[in-house]
C-alpha cells in the first residue's frame, strides 16, 4: 500500500466528531479520487507507537476529500485526531479503497435505503449526497440511529439536505435515549427489526430498483440484514461494511451431529454430516420421516426441536411465533449443535 | 398538398403489420400496468398482458415491486392470473413447482427421485423490468431495460403538472370499450387536432382549440390546449367539478399526450385519466381508461355538478340533434362519437374502391408523425411485409 503525505486544510468540530479536509496535490488528485463509500487508512505515531486505521471517507464525489472521525473512549487515533490535529498538519494517508460503495448513474432510477448506526453514518453521508447530485431521478430514504440528537453527527447537514431534496429524500432518526427536552425523533429505540419494517412500511419505494446500504458497529449489520430479509429482501441487493467497535459475526457453520428422532414415539439415532439437512439424514437412513416439497414451501416435514440449535436455510410455511417455540422444517434444517433432537407428533 | 402515404393501408388491415407491431413495438417498449393503488400490499399481484407477454407484477414485504413472466419454467404453463395475493412463494397448478419472490425456483416434488443433478438455481423465473412513474406501474419484458425515467424523460417536461398520487381513482368513471378498429386509427383519432372543432364542437368545445401547441418528443406527442375563454372567466362556477388544487392559473387547460405505444393521458382542469389502447386483432382494440379527481366529498362534487349544470346545458350538445341519444352522434359523448368514426374508417379501409386521401398540413401532422414512429420500429423487417411500402 502506497502511503501519501497529505496536509490537513480544514477542521470542523461537531457533536464529538471531527471532520478533517485534506490538500491534494494536483498530481494526486487522480490518486485521491473514490466512489461514496471508500475508506482511506491513515498511519499516525501516537507517544512513540504507530497507528493504523480505517477510515470512510464523509465526502461526496468531487469535493475536497474529508474524513470525519468521532472520539471514542480511549480510542487512541481517535483521540488524537479529535484533540492534537490541527489545520496545516500533515498525515500518512492511504489512496481510497473499499467495496462497499455506491457507483451514482445518471441514468438510472433506485430507490436507496440506508440505514446507519453511530459514525457509521461517515460512508453513507458520501453516498446520500453523492446520490442526490449525480442520480437525479432516483429517491433516497435514510434511517439513522444514535444513542440522542446530540451525539448524532451531521445532523444540521442532513435536515438541510431533507429541505433541499424533500421531493426525493426520506431522513428519519432513531434514539436509542432520546433527551428529555430534545426535539423528539421519529421513533425512540435502537434500529431494531421492528423500527426497520415500520420505516419500509411508511417509506415504500418509489422506484422499484431498490438497493439497501448498511453500516454501523457490531451486530447491528447481521441484525439489519436480518430483519431486511425477513421482509424478502434478497442479499444481492443489501450492501454493507462493519464500522466502529465490537465483532460482526455473519455465518453460521453447520457441524456434525447425532440427532435423536422421535418419529411419532419410534426413538432413533441419526448421524448427520456436515452441511447436510435433518430431512436427508434420515431419509438416507432409513427412517420414513414426513416431507412433500423439500423446499421450506408446503410444511410436510414441520417437527418439533426439544434440544440443540438448527439453521432453517429457506422457511416459507412456519410463522415467526411457531419457530419461537420450536416448530422447524427438517427438509430445511442444518445442524448448529453437536446434539439435535426433533419430535414428530 | 401533403398525401396520406407514410404507411400503407395493409399496415391497418393486414395480420403480419399486425404480429411485427406486436412483436417488435409492443413486446418491446415500457407497458403501461395500471395505478400505482391496484398493488399496495404486500403479496398482492396482478398480471397483464404487454404484447406477446404475460407478465405477472408482485409485491414483497418490503413493498417492492416484483416483475417476472408469467410462465413455469417446467412446461411453460401460466402461474398467475388476474389479480389476487400469494403469500410468500408462487405455485404453478400444474406439478407444484414453487418459486419464492424473487423467482427463485425452491421447490420441485419429488426432485431427486425424478430429476437427477436438477440444478434449481438455473430454472428460477424469467425477470422483467417494473417501475412507478407518475402514479402509474409500468412493465417492460427485459431484465435490464431502460430506466422508465429515461424512456419519458424527454416528454415528462411538456406533461400537465398534475400530481396523479394526490387524486382519487374514481371507480365509477372507468370506461372499457371494445372498437373494431386498428389500435393506430384509435391512436390517430386521439392526436388529431383537426377533428375536435368539427366532430366534437358539441362536446369538446371548453378548451380553445385554435390555441393548441402539440408535436412529437422522441416516440411520444405532447399536446395543450387553454380553457375556452368563456368557461375560464368564470370557472369556479362553471367547473363541473372541484379544480385540481395544485396547478397554477396558466397551467390551467388540456394536456393529451399519447405515450408511445398507445398510453394516452387526459389531463385537464378537473381530472386525469388514463386512455389506455391494447390491440386485441389487427382490427380489434381495447381501451380501458381509468380516471382520477381531486379527493373531496360527495356533497363537494354534488355542488360542483349542480353549480354548473346550466351553463353545460346550453353548451354541450350532440353533433347531430336530430339523431337520437342512442346514436354515437346524437350522444353528445365525445367518446361514443370518436369510437363511431374509428370504426367507420376501418370498415372504409377493407373496401377495394378506398384510396387513402389528402393529409390536412398542420392539424393532421401528428398523424403522419404517429406513422412516421411506428414505420421506425417495422422498417427492419419491411422485407416480411406487404403494402406498397
Amino acid at each position: 500500500m502506497a502511503w501519501h503525505q497529505l496536509t490537513v486544510a480544514e477542521v470542523t468540530k461537531a457533536a464529538d466528531a471531527t471532520s478533517l479536509s485534506f490538500d491534494v496535490p494536483e498530481h494526486l488528485l487522480s490518486t485521491f479520487s473514490w466512489l461514496p463509500g471508500q475508506h482511506v487508512r491513515i498511519k499516525l505515531v501516537v507517544d512513540g507507537e504507530e497507528l493504523k486505521r480505517n477510515y470512510s471517507i464523509s465526502a461526496p464525489v468531487a469535493r475536497p476529500l474529508q474524513i470525519t472521525v468521532k472520539a471514542v473512549n480511549q480510542g487512541k487515533v481517535s483521540g488524537f485526531i479529535n484533540q492534537r490535529i490541527s489545520v496545516g498538519d500533515t498525515l500518512m494517508i492511504s489512496e481510497p479503497s473499499g467495496k462497499f460503495v455506491l457507483s451514482p448513474d445518471n441514468k438510472l432510477r433506485r430507490s436507496h435505503y440506508f440505514f446507519a448506526a453511530g459514525s457509521g453514518i461517515t460512508p453513507i453521508y458520501s453516498m446520500l449526497v453523492s446520490m442526490l447530485e449525480r442520480e437525479p431521478d432516483s429517491f433516497g430514504y435514510l434511517l439513522y440511529g444514535n444513542k440522542n440528537g446530540k451525539s448524532t453527527i451531521f445532523t444540521d447537514q442532513l435536515a438541510q439536505l431533507a429541505e433541499q431534496y424533500s421531493d426525493r429524500l426520506v431522513v428519519s432518526h432513531c434514539h436509542s435515549s432520546p433527551g428529555w427536552f430534545s426535539q423528539s425523533p421519529w421513533r425512540s429505540s435502537r434500529i431494531n427489526a421492528e423500527a426497520i419494517h415500520q420505516f419500509i412500511q411508511e417509506n415504500p419505494p418509489y422506484a422499484q430498483d431498490t438497493q439497501y446500504y448498511l453500516c454501523g458497529p457490531g451486530q447491528f449489520l447481521p441484525n439489519v440484514k436480518q430483519a431486511l430479509n425477513d421482509i424478502d429482501v434478497p442479499d444481492s441487493r443489501i450492501h454493507m461494511e462493519s464500522f466502529g467497535a465490537g465483532k460482526t459475526v455473519l455465518t453460521t457453520n453447520s457441524i456434525e451431529a447425532n440427532l435423536s428422532v422421535n418419529l411419532y414415539g419410534n426413538k432413533s439415532q441419526v448421524s448427520v454430516k456436515p452441511g447436510q439437512k435433518l430431512l436427508q439424514a434420515m431419509l438416507d437412513q432409513g427412517i420414513d420421516a414426513p416431507y412433500s416439497c423439500e423446499g421450506g414451501v408446503c410444511g410436510s416435514c414441520r417437527c418439533q426441536l426439544t434440544k440443540g440449535k438448527v439453521d432453517m436455510v429457506n422457511n416459507l410455511a412456519l410463522e415467526a411465533p411457531e419457530v419461537e417455540k420450536g416448530a422447524i422444517l427438517a427438509c430445511q434444517s442444518l445442524a448448529l449443535t453437536d446434539d439435535v433432537a426433533i419430535e414428530y407428533r | 398538398m401533403l398525401k396520406n402515404d407514410v404507411l400503407p393501408i395493409a399496415a391497418y388491415t393486414d395480420k403480419q403489420w399486425f404480429d411485427l407491431e406486436m412483436r417488435h413495438i409492443f413486446s418491446a417498449t415500457w407497458a403501461y400496468a395500471g395505478l400505482v393503488e391496484d398493488l399496495a400490499q404486500p403479496g398482492q399481484f396482478k398480471t397483464v398482458q404487454a404484447g406477446l407477454n404475460s407478465i405477472v407484477i408482485v409485491m414483497g414485504r418490503d413493498y417492492r415491486l416484483r416483475a417476472f413472466h408469467n410462465i413455469c419454467r417446467h412446461k411453460g404453463t401460466q402461474l398467475l392470473r388476474a389479480e389476487g395475493t400469494v403469500k410468500k412463494a408462487i405455485t404453478c397448478p400444474y406439478h407444484d413447482w414453487t418459486y419464492d419472490l424473487e423467482g427463485e425456483l425452491i421447490s420441485v416434488p419429488k426432485m431427486n427421485a425424478e430429476f437427477a443433478n436438477l440444478d434449481k438455481s438455473c430454472l428460477g423465473l424469467k425477470r422483467a423490468s417494473v417501475d412507478v412513474w407518475r402514479g402509474m406501474i409500468w412493465v417492460h419484458p427485459e431484465a435490464d431495460a431502460i430506466a422508465v425515467s429515461q424512456w419519458f424523460g424527454d416528454i415528462e417536461p411538456h406533461l400537465g403538472a398534475h400530481q396523479p398520487e394526490k387524486l382519487v381513482e374514481a371507480a365509477d368513471y372507468k370506461v372499457v370499450e371494445d372498437i373494431a378498429a386498428n389500435w393506430k386509427i384509435v391512436v390517430e383519432n386521439y392526436i388529431d387536432h383537426y377533428h375536435l372543432a368539427q366532430l366534437h364542437s358539441g362536446t369538446l368545445n371548453m378548451y380553445d382549440h385554435a390555441k393548441a401547441e402539440f408535436g412529437f418528443i422522441g416516440p411520444h406527442f405532447a399536446f395543450w390546449e387553454p380553457l375556452d375563454s368563456e368557461y375560464a372567466a368564470n370557472l369556479e362556477k362553471n367547473a363541473s367539478m372541484p379544480l385540481i388544487d395544485h396547478l397554477s392559473a396558466d397551467q390551467l387547460g388540456a394536456s393529451v399526450p399519447m405515450l408511445f405505444p398507445g398510453i394516452g393521458l387526459g389531463e385537464s382542469e378537473t381530472s386525469w385519466s388514463v386512455f389506455h389502447i391494447t390491440p386485441i386483432a389487427v382490427d380489434r382494440t381495447r381501451v380501458e381508461v381509468r380516471t382520477k379527481v381531486m379527493p373531496a366529498s360527495d356533497w363537494q362534487f354534488a355542488k360542483y355538478g349542480a353549480r354548473s349544470s346550466k351553463f353545460w346545458q346550453k353548451r354541450i350538445g350532440p353533433k347531430y340533434p336530430s339523431l337520437d341519444a342512442s346514436h354515437p352522434l346524437g350522444s353528445a359523448d365525445f367518446m361514443q362519437e370518436d369510437i363511431y368514426v374509428c370504426e367507420q374508417q376501418q370498415k372504409s379501409y377493407q373496401s377495394p374502391y378506398f384510396e387513402l386521401g389528402p393529409s390536412a398540413q398542420h392539424g393532421e401532422s401528428p398523424i403522419r408523425g404517429h406513422q412516421q414512429v411506428v414505420w421506425q420500429y417495422l422498417k427492419p423487417f419491411a422485407d416480411k411485409l406487404v403494402g406498397d411500402k
